[in-house]
């Protein structure tokens, strides 16, 4: 087997962010230490770069028959699918890096390395997508999870960064211990760590060999699957495997938080699907009802909680938990697959637009050392701060999915999948969840836009430029993404439809 | 005759040094006796033709593990007098357990269930054969480890390092 440099070709984006990594690292040994802040602007152009690339890739296809190909043998695939994640990913990376330029110079935080571990992780969600092979995935994963744990502690200053970092480690390194378990146990059960082939060439793979040696009811590959199920749920912060969520994303810097919940939820997401409709989707009778129940109680346990905190960060880690549960009801409709996998990819970036985009607001309202953090420190922003009140507006809305906002329509599609799979039940829940969580998200607008300060409380607002372009990127793409759904739609339902077997 | 002779003395050897290091008094002794099974186990691999896997068992337990044993050991230097005694409910939950251990495992070992997929190379794999399929079919995992070590790196040295000045 030879890998040519055509194969390589197909991984252009990944290596140019790995190479950016490597660059930002060698770098920082070079510049004096007044100079570092260029870091941050460093650590932006492999990502844009690779966006670059991802979107042309996208819109070559966009019209015409998707390609699809196979790198490194089969342990790779370089198809829509993985495309359209990586936009997901680099979107929130290059959000997430504009939201700490100014971030990690006044917490006085190690550059060279933040905006490494950034290119790191991303570097790591970008294979975890693509990934086709479960020892490929689960490198992929660690890579991901090792930066994302540093990050959330490199506020070392800080007790509850560290005590952040700590938690997460220690849960992540047991969850990773779920996942290889569950390799493990699939690969004896089946002899492959292959997933599927989606060209069909070969039949050894795990989807292929469950069919052809019936292993419907094999207790070994059920009990594998259930322990990867178990591992990714976590990084995916789904109930009941969330309990590290609120003080993580509570202790890890802003900048991290947003970065967090919106990529590394992607990611799971996308090594999620590409496993279930992948290599497990003979399976499709055994996993689907375990996804209703995590589903459902993942929305509502993440509303109910988010209803009960003042603090916005707080409320907003709560709430993200909600929206996983959202996106796995789309994986739950797997009857209607055709629509299901091209909605969790638009709802993925709908999120990705407002959740980093309300994390922003709070860097904007945000003092030094994570202050100004309370729901009492919104009051009367509208009349003080207008354009950010409006900014935050929209998001508050859009995660509350109201009509004409992104949030609404992603909704709208994952709405749409769960009928057409006859999951009237998880549909109704997803209705009810939204409703109540209208209630947290419009009392922030309500602070803003209903209530006054005395003058002699107002305190300053942050105004570095990167963040107003942080916040107009975010602010744009949501109403894009709102008013102008169909190209985006189209592409992640030919995204989507790059999972689906051939001829379904 | 000479894999029987081989394998009655490893297995005498390494039953026997982890019973002395369950029985020891000294935490050091304990986890040299350790040491000692861990080489045993890498013989085994090296009797069933598995030349790869002896030389990891022993790279990655005696060398890293065993010393990250030793240097907790040492670093927390515990009393060896003020031990406190384990009570007897304890040690018969632990029996228990083992025992249960036991019975699933030469059960799984006497009806090999389950194992029959993965496919097995006769006469063991060679250290040619692993170096040759780490470095063509599964290079990709093997180079994405090189950055998985790297990220490691970085991030032991960014929470470790005394202060950013």
């Amino acid at each position: 087997m030879t890998t040519t440099w055509r194969e390589l070709g197909y991984l252009t984006p990944e290596l140019v962010v790995l190479l950016g990594a490597a660059a930002v690292l060698l770098l920082d040994l070079f510049l004096p230490r007044g100079r570092r802040r260029v870091l941050g602007g460093v650590a932006l152009v492999p990502l844009g770069v690779a966006l670059g690339w991802v979107l042309r890739a996208l819109w070559a296809q966009s019209g015409g028959p998707s390609q699809l190909h196979k790198v490194f043998g089969a342990l790779l695939l370089r198809d829509p699918y993985s495309l359209g994640f990586d936009v997901v990913f680099l979107v929130a990376a290059i959000l997430g890096v504009l939201l700490s330029l100014r971030y990690v110079e006044r917490e006085a935080l190690p550059a060279g390395e933040y905006y490494a571990l950034t290119l790191f992780a991303v570097f790591g969600m970008m294979m975890m997508a693509m990934s086709a092979e479960l020892i490929t995935l689960f490198i992929s994963y660690e890579i991901l999870s090792l930066a994302v744990y540093v990050l959330a502690g490199i506020a070392r200053g800080r007790a509850v960064s560290a005590e952040a970092s700590l938690k997460y480690f220690l849960l992540g390194a047991f969850a990773s211990g779920f996942l290889v378990y569950g390799i493990a146990l699939v690969y004896g059960a089946t002899g492959t760590t292959v997933l599927y082939d989606p060209l069909g060439q070969s039949a050894s793979t795990i989807s292929g060999l469950i069919l052809e040696r019936g292993l419907f009811g094999n207790a070994l590959l059920l009990a594998g699957l259930a322990l990867l199920v178990v591992g990714i749920a976590f990084k995916a912060a789904i109930v009941p495997f969330h309990a590290w969520v609120p003080d993580v994303y509570e202790g890890a810097p802003l900048p991290v938080t947003a970065f967090m919940s919106a990529g590394v939820k992607a990611a799971a997401f996308a090594a999620f699907a590409r496993l279930l409709f992948g290599g497990f989707r003979n399976l499709g009778e055994v996993w689907q009802p375990v996804l209703w129940v995590l589903a459902v109680l993942t929305m509502v346990l993440g509303n109910a909680a988010a209803i009960r905190q003042q603090n916005v960060k707080r409320m907003l880690a709560y709430s993200s938990i909600a929206h996983a549960g959202y996106l796995l009801v789309a994986l739950a409709a797997y009857t209607a697959r055709d629509v299901a996998i091209g909605s969790v990819l638009y709802y993925a970036l709908t999120y990705t637009a407002m959740g980093v985009g309300a994390f922003a607001i709070l860097l904007v309202v945000g003092q030094e050392g994570e202050a100004n953090q309370e729901l009492s420190d919104y009051r009367g922003l509208a009349s003080r701060h207008p354009w950010a009140a409006a900014a935050m507006g929209l998001f508050m809305i859009s995660l509350a999915g109201f009509p004409l906002t992104a949030g609404f329509l992603g909704k709208f599609y994952i709405l749409n999948a769960a009928l057409r799979a006859d999951l009237d039940g998880l549909a109704v829940v997803l209705g009810l969840a939204s409703v109540v969580s209208w209630y947290y998200y419009l009392r922030v607008v309500w602070f803003m836009y209903m209530t006054e300060v005395p003058k002699a409380a107002v305190r300053p607002i942050s105004r570095a430029t990167s963040l107003g372009v942080a916040v107009a990127v975010a602010a744009l793409l949501v109403i894009a993404l709102g008013v102008f759904p169909s190209t985006a739609l189209a592409v992640a339902q030919m995204a989507g439809h790059t999972l689906l077997p051939l001829g379904y | 005759m000479t894999e029987w002779i081989l394998f009655v003395v490893l297995s005498v050897i390494a039953i026997g040094s982890a019973v002395m290091m369950l029985v020891g008094r000294n935490p050091v002794h304990c986890a040299l006796w350790l040491v000692l099974t861990f080489f045993c186990v890498a013989g085994f691999f090296l009797t069933l033709g598995a030349p790869f896997l002896a030389a990891v068992q022993i790279i990655v337990y005696t060398g890293a593990i065993m010393i990250l044993f030793l240097f907790v050991v040492m670093l927390v230097n515990p009393e060896r007098e003020g031990e406190p005694a384990v009570p007897a409910s304890h040690r018969r939950a632990g029996l228990t357990l083992a025992a249960v251990l036991l019975v699933v495992m030469v059960g799984a070992i006497t009806t090999r269930s389950g194992l029959g997929a993965i496919p097995t190379e006769p006469g063991g794999v060679t250290l040619r054969q692993v170096g040759t399929a780490l470095l063509t079919e599964w290079m990709l995992p093997f180079e994405l480890t090189s950055v998985l070590l790297l990220v490691a790196m970085i991030g032991a040295i960014v929470l470790a390092r005394r202060r950013i000045e």
